[in-house]
């Protein structure tokens, strides 16, 4: 479970999160909206320890992100897929997906290659395994920062815009293996602007605005029985 | 009167090998030590390591905007009057060739590793890779990569940098030229070969460097992407 307690974060003068507090339950798949800047990828960084709050806490599986002793152990248990992928370019897919497995878990080599190749060809790679990132097309690169975010085993999964840097066409693809995953009971915190993609594999829809978090309901409740008037128009604007 | 040879011997020619063979000697073992150093200095000042990256960047500047001619003399001549070390020439040369690369290589691999876009450190970190193993598997080789072509060019130039140290009596292939030039009084006949041996050295390496940066490009189509 992730605790979201009383958070705020500010660069500077600026806010970006304030007095978020909220709870993500295992086994959930839920999905953060909002207009561009409402803090949402900064609180999954916060989550992922990429970035330390300001006020309040948050607490992965009871350990606190503000417990410098278990940043290592909170971002084993929860692995990060990037919105610009920032898979190494030196490493193949297969060295990508298997690099923090056989240093952090220190699994052996063979394990670790095993468990690449077998995420590899659940996202339909397996053939792409020794290519470079710069071989590979947007939905391919995301794909396999899928993988090197699952080689990890982890509790849950965050990610933050996963096919907003993607060509269109490509999307797809990507959506697809997150869906595959959804509906695994994986844990999920997915940052996106794919409304219709939210609607269809989020069990709970949290929504912010200006860093603030404005509603978190079932997705049920959120898509189809929205009684506050501007989140129904946010709705209604990003289906079009 | 005074018996002076004016003419080439056989023997000249062992001369010159003597002074090339100093050359490159001088050359190589300064600039495998500057370059070890410059590692070193870069990973301290890459990791603002408080006091001593501090201390790297005043080693950068001053040694990289003064003369290598007044850094030698300053070795040469001024190090045993404040210390208890009086280095030959030889060591005076390799000292100071390889303080003032490891400068330039601090400058070269430093300016790769800040290259390296914060989304790799993110993204080594996000799952739980330490500072060291991130450096070690992720930057580096990424850095290194962009850093070789600079410091091929680098060690090119330093080749001719080289020839100041006959100043401080080496004698090296320079010193050679000298010492011929003084007995035959020829400087039209002497000082073209010695630049033609300068030149064949430094075309090699050059050709050798292309070589290494084509084989980089052929094989890193993945580096544009890093950015």
């Amino acid at each position: 479970m992730i605790e979201i307690d009383n958070v705020d974060k500010h660069y500077g003068n600026l806010q970006v999160l304030s007095a978020v507090s909220m709870q993500f339950q295992d086994g959930e798949v839920t999905a953060i909206l909002g207009p561009s800047g409402a803090g949402k990828s900064t609180l999954i960084r916060c989550i992922n320890c990429l970035e330390l709050i300001s006020q309040g806490d948050i607490r992965v599986d009871g350990m606190s992100v503000l417990d410098k002793h278990r940043t290592a152990e909170i971002q084993k248990r929860t692995s990060m897929v990037f919105q610009h992928f920032n898979l190494y370019p030196h490493l193949t897919a297969l060295g990508n997906i298997t690099l923090a497995p056989t240093k952090v878990l220190r699994q052996s080599r063979a394990q670790a290659e095993a468990k690449a190749m077998e995420l590899l060809k659940m996202v339909g790679l397996e053939n792409k395994a020794k290519r470079y990132p710069a071989e590979l097309s947007g939905g391919e690169q995301q794909r396999v920062g899928i993988c090197r975010a699952l080689a990890m085993n982890p509790r849950h999964l965050l990610l933050d815009e996963v096919t907003s840097a993607i060509d269109p066409e490509m999307t797809a693809e990507v959506l697809r293996v997150i869906e595959d995953l959804a509906g695994q009971g994986t844990t999920m915190i997915l940052v996106t602007h794919e409304i219709e993609f939210a609607r269809r594999v989020a069990d709970r829809v949290a929504f912010m605005e200006r860093g603030s978090l404005v509603a978190h309901q079932d997705a049920d409740t959120f898509f189809n029985r929205q009684s506050d008037e501007r989140i129904a128009r946010f709705i209604d604007k990003m289906k079009h | 009167m005074i018996y002076q040879n004016l003419e080439f011997s056989i023997a000249d020619l062992y001369l010159l090998w003597r002074g090339l063979q100093w050359t490159l000697l001088v050359w190589s073992v300064s600039m495998a030590l500057g370059i070890g150093l410059g590692f070193v200095l870069s990973l301290i000042r890459h990791a603002r390591i408080p006091v001593l990256a501090q201390m790297v960047v005043v080693f950068v500047e001053t040694f990289r905007n003064s003369p290598l001619l007044v850094q030698l003399f300053l070795v040469f001549y001024g190090l045993p009057m404040v210390t208890p070390f009086a280095p030959g020439p030889a060591e005076a040369a390799i000292f100071t060739l390889s303080i003032n690369t490891a400068a330039f290589t601090v400058v070269n691999l430093v300016a790769a590793l800040d290259a390296i876009p914060r989304g790799q450190w993110q993204a080594a970190s996000s799952f739980g890779l330490s500072y060291r193993q991130t450096m070690l598997y992720v930057v580096l080789p990424q850095a290194i990569r962009t850093a070789i072509p600079p410091t091929m060019n680098l060690a090119i130039s330093q080749l001719q940098t080289t020839s100041l140290v006959s100043i401080i009596g080496v004698t090296d292939l320079t010193r050679s030229g000298l010492v011929l030039y003084t007995r035959t009084l020829k400087p039209f006949i002497i000082w073209p070969i010695i630049g033609l041996v300068y030149f064949i050295l430094a075309k090699v390496l050059s050709l050798l460097a292309a070589r290494v940066e084509r084989r980089l490009q052929a094989k890193n189509t993945w580096f544009e992407a890093a950015a």
